[in-house]
């Protein structure tokens, strides 16, 4: 039988390396997923992944059950690591503007490129908020837990994702319908 | 899922649509902070002359440019000698 994070996390934090590769087995994934929805840039999303996991080890102590998911604890480094890395990227941007790595584009299906875009336009408040509560499947209080925001704040960003998110894609769902 | 997307079956179908390939290959191996650094040199970037090179008269003005650097440089230790 598979092993939650939860038991991982504690097996890791008594010593247990094994544990660990397990915890990293079972979250990469989803981790990836959502730094990549959020970023749009692969390597960025990688780099961050490995990252999170190192800030873990170093802050394994730090983590207590009763405080929330391990999934939630590692979101909330990751988010973090990501937010920093974008913003000092901006500011690099708007310092030297050719220095900045062109990222390599994907080919993808049409639908995904309409989604992939409908959520870019969203504020990244938003985003981060629509990202966790539908793809992740998070609760609200542990949306709130790794975005440090209130659980009303959650709910009041969610709603007005959505609301955006409608309004983008009205022309897809009358296209759909054949409208 | 949440109670907010229940209600919304077609945004949820799209939503769902949105499929990522996963690089395992990248993320099985970790990268040091030199690698990054190297990658991040040998990652293209924008040409910061490209406004320059578009125009036949830019790529001229970068020929000449350095030559006429040269020439004012000379003039000016002409200058310092007299």
């Amino acid at each position: 039988m598979m092993a939650s994070n939860e038991e991982l996390m504690t097996a890791f934090q008594i010593g247990d390396k094994e544990a660990l590769a397990q915890l990293y087995a079972q979250l990469q994934e989803p981790l990836y997923c959502f730094l990549y929805r959020y970023s749009k840039d692969e390597q960025l999303s990688v780099d961050i992944v490995h990252d999170s996991f190192e800030v873990l080890q170093t802050k394994k102590f730090q983590y207590e059950q009763h405080r929330g998911k391990v999934k939630s604890f590692l979101f909330q480094i990751a988010y973090r690591l990501m937010i920093n890395k974008l913003n000092r990227r901006k500011r690099w941007q708007t310092l030297m503007p050719f220095l900045v790595p062109i990222q390599n584009k994907t080919l993808q299906a049409e639908d995904t490129l309409v989604i992939q875009q409908a959520i870019s336009n969203l504020p990244d408040k938003q985003r981060a908020v629509i990202l966790l509560a539908f793809y992740e499947d998070l609760p609200q209080e542990d949306i709130s837990l790794i975005l440090d925001i209130p659980v009303g704040t959650v709910k009041s960003r969610l709603h007005h994702a959505i609301k955006s998110l409608k309004a983008e894609l009205k022309e897809d769902f009358h296209h759909e319908r054949g409208i | 899922m949440n109670e907010e997307f229940k209600k919304e079956k077609e945004l949820t179908n799209m939503l769902d649509s949105y499929k990522i390939d996963i690089p395992v290959t990248k993320l099985a191996q970790k990268q040091s902070t030199f690698q990054k650094f190297i990658r991040y040199l040998g990652s293209p970037t924008k040409d910061p002359f490209e406004n320059c090179t578009n125009q036949s008269s830019g790529y001229l003005f970068l020929n000449i440019f350095p030559v006429i650097c040269g020439l004012f440089l000379a003039i000016i230790q002409v200058f310092l000698l007299i």
